[in-house]
């Protein structure tokens, strides 16, 4: 998984191309700790993801955390089988989640 | 901006090309200056032989025409005519005379000096010695000799020369002194030196002129034509030579044997190089008599040795430093870059994961020790890795025996209950997913069951699904209602929740009289119902896992169960199993194998078709994998309502 953090002010992309598994969760999750200081609007853009497991929903999890205290988290472009997963685990409901 | 490291043997060969070349030009420059150095001191000792034997033959030939002049036809005279006639010859000179051979004095133009002796002045009694000593050796009766420096008379008034002849025709073998002035000796040697300094050659090409206190040119020479008798050009050189302290004047002395005894005479001579008649030259200044005796040598001949050699000089330096240099350069390339290069070779092995690359450059002790160090520190590191891996199955061994332990696992749980069927199994991944289920009675006719899958893995992992079973457990107990119970676990999941793992859960509350199912599922996989032969998932709205954020409150749903229906839990090990190609089992192929249509498997003898069903999707699933290794537990629960009473 290739994972890129492009920061704008205080507005951070970060995007991820590939599966999202257990192995490439920490790569996500060092994009996010290494950028997201004074980020206020922090956007995951998933149009390249494949896959989403448990591992990727926990560094989602807390990110939503951090953003709670800082500003604002969206997830947007999430393919259909990512979609799914947010579905069923009820992040679709708790987390700003546009489709593609 | 990123510094490129530049190459050892760049560095190398840039310092040794640079170290070469100042060794060259240093080498060349000394080996010139020394050439040099030693052309000119050969020029100048050839320029003062030349000059000192021709002031010598000055000399010689000054002392012969005075004693042409004087000493020998005073001889003549008073061996032919007698004392009377050489006595007139003395008339009116003060300071020759007519001496016994002792040395007293008995003819001379003075009457004072009438008895005095001629061995008191400086050097007469040595070189009456000598002339008598030649006389003998030669059988002539005749010889002469002048002082080599001028003498005070026996009054000490003036300096002259003398003039010492010696004859045999004299009675009493009479000594003839005759006093010069020097300006006489000059009139009477500058003609001698006319005569002896032409042609006179200095080496090949160089030659001598001779040049009087007028400083007119006395030489006619080839190597200057139509300067004879002209004016001396370049007066500042005798000028120099006469002022007597200028640095590049040279005075010692000349040895001169007089009777075996070794006497010094100073003379004084100026050496330099100068441009002289659009020539360079190496000359020096000598005097005699009063007359200058100025020698020349081109320079071009003095110092075309040098040149010469200084070529082939420079020329074999260049090969032997190209040589040095080619092999200095091979030799560093060989024994330390292409060693360097190896060594790197072996570590990058190494990083690339091959711990078992040992580095075995040994071909000089340092490289030796270089490689016994890595290879050494190389298998210490191994040890440590193997260790820490240990430790890790250690614990990977503990969590799952946590985890095993704590999932019940007799089946029937209830046998006495006849309103349902339940069957539930956990296959542990190696890596101990944190997968479990659990079920109780929740009063008299209530079945609680739950399946449920922790984030988390080895020991953190399988205590939090400790801690989550045993908190839905006694809340499940305590007597509230299903959604309840999860938003209660949720906020105390939440609590200290630092590593941030959360658990999915699905928990239903089976009504036994009524076949109602109340449910809470906090984003857990949907489970099958089987109806009728048919299969189809429950898709219920999900509430977000458990311990994922606090403030969560869960709905609760309902599902109504008909006699015989099935409900079938699992966990996403069992949909994500993948084969050798990573292919996903998938939902697909759970609900087609549950689509059991009008052929039910047969009930296994102690937990009826539930056990059937579950052992059914294991086959599958493991049928599936083929050998694939495991990634994640495979759970799952299936329970069987047989109808109320």
């Amino acid at each position: 998984m290739t994972v890129n953090a492009i920061k704008d002010g205080t507005k951070l992309t970060i995007t991820a191309e590939g599966k999202l598994g257990t192995t490439s969760a920490p790569e996500l999750e060092k994009a996010v700790k290494d950028n997201i200081g004074g980020v206020t609007e922090l956007v995951f853009d998933f149009g390249k993801l494949e896959y989403m497991a448990s591992a990727g929903l926990r560094v989602l999890l807390s990110s939503a955390k951090v953003m709670k205290k800082q500003g604002s988290m969206k997830i947007i472009n999430v393919t259909p089988p990512v979609m799914d997963v947010f579905t069923f685990t009820g992040m679709a409901d708790v987390l700003d989640i546009e489709a593609i | 901006m990123e510094k490129k490291t530049k190459k050892l043997s760049r560095i190398i060969t840039i310092r040794l090309f640079i170290a070469v070349f100042i060794a060259f030009v240093v080498s060349s420059a000394v080996t010139y200056t020394v050439l040099y150095i030693s052309c000119a001191e050969k020029a100048n000792a050839l320029l003062q032989y030349g000059s000192v034997s021709l002031s010598i033959d000055i000399k010689a030939d000054t002392n012969t025409e005075l004693f042409n002049s004087f000493g020998g036809f005073m001889a003549t005279t008073y061996a032919q005519e007698g004392e009377e006639a050489a006595a007139a010859l003395l008339e009116g000179s003060n300071y020759s005379y007519v001496a016994k051979m002792d040395g007293t004095i008995y003819l001379s133009g003075n009457a004072d000096f009438i008895g005095k002796n001629v061995k008191d002045i400086e050097y007469i009694s040595s070189m009456i010695d000598s002339a008598l000593k030649y006389m003998e050796q030669n059988s002539m009766p005749i010889s002469y000799e002048m002082t080599p420096t001028t003498v005070k008379t026996l009054d000490g008034k003036l300096d002259v020369y003398y003039l010492l002849t010696v004859s045999r025709d004299i009675p009493d073998s009479g000594i003839i002194l005759s006093a010069h002035l020097p300006e006489d000796c000059a009139e009477v040697a500058l003609y001698a030196s006319e005569l002896v300094s032409m042609n006179r050659n200095v080496g090949l090409t160089g030659f001598n002129i001779v040049i009087n206190s007028d400083y007119d040119i006395l030489t006619a020479t080839t190597f200057l034509p139509n300067t004879y008798h002209t004016k001396f050009p370049y007066p500042e050189i005798l000028d120099r030579y006469n002022e007597g302290t200028d640095e590049k004047l040279k005075t010692f002395d000349l040895p001169i044997y007089l009777d075996s005894e070794l006497i010094n005479v100073p003379a004084k001579m100026l050496f330099d190089r100068a441009v002289l008649w659009d020539t360079d030259y190496f000359y020096c200044v000598n005097q005699t008599f009063g007359t200058y005796i100025l020698s020349l040598y081109p320079a071009e001949e003095a110092l075309e040795q040098a040149n010469d050699t200084i070529f082939l000089i420079v020329l074999i330096e260049v090969v032997v430093f190209t040589v040095l240099f080619i092999v200095l350069r091979l030799l560093i390339k060989r024994r330390v870059i292409r060693k360097l290069n190896s060594v790197n070779a072996s570590l990058s092995a190494i990083t690339a994961g091959n711990l078992d690359e040992k580095v075995e450059v040994r071909d000089s002790r340092e490289f030796d020790a270089l490689s016994t160090d890595i290879n050494a520190t190389v298998d210490k590191l191994k040890d440590y890795i193997a260790e820490a891996a240990a430790r890790i199955d250690a614990d990977l061994a503990v969590a799952k025996a946590i985890q095993s332990s704590a999932l019940p696992n007799v089946f029937p749980p209830f046998p006495e209950r006849k309103e349902f069927e339940l069957f539930a199994s956990m296959n542990a991944a190696k890596e101990v997913g944190g997968d479990f289920y659990d079920f109780y009675m929740l009063g008299d006719h209530t079945l609680g069951f739950l399946i449920a899958d922790v984030s988390g893995k080895s020991i953190p992992g399988a205590m939090f699904m400790m801690t989550s079973k045993t908190v839905i457990k006694s809340l499940a107990e305590s007597g509230l209602p299903p959604a309840e119970v999860f938003s209660i676990a949720n906020e105390k999941l939440c609590e200290g929740n630092e590593a941030e793992m959360f658990v999915t859960a699905w928990l239903g509350y089976l009504d036994l009289k009524t076949g109602l199912v109340r449910i809470a599922n906090a984003g857990h996989n949907p489970p099958v119902l089987i109806h009728g032969g048919k299969a189809e998932y429950v898709i219920l709205k999900p509430g977000l896992m458990l311990a994922g954020m606090d403030g969560v409150r869960y709905k609760e749903l309902t599902l109504q169960l008909e006699k015989g229906d099935m409900l079938y839990l699992y966990t996403d090990g069992v949909t994500e199993a993948m084969d050798k190609d990573e292919e996903q089992y998938g939902e697909d192929r759970l609900v087609k194998l549950l689509s059991f249509g009008e052929n039910y498997p047969a009930p296994s003898a102690a937990n009826g078709i539930a056990e059937t069903v579950c052992d059914m999707v294991t086959a599958d699933v493991t049928k599936f994998t083929d050998g694939a290794e495991q990634s994640d537990d495979i759970t799952m629960l299936c329970v069987r309502f047989l109808g109320g009473e």
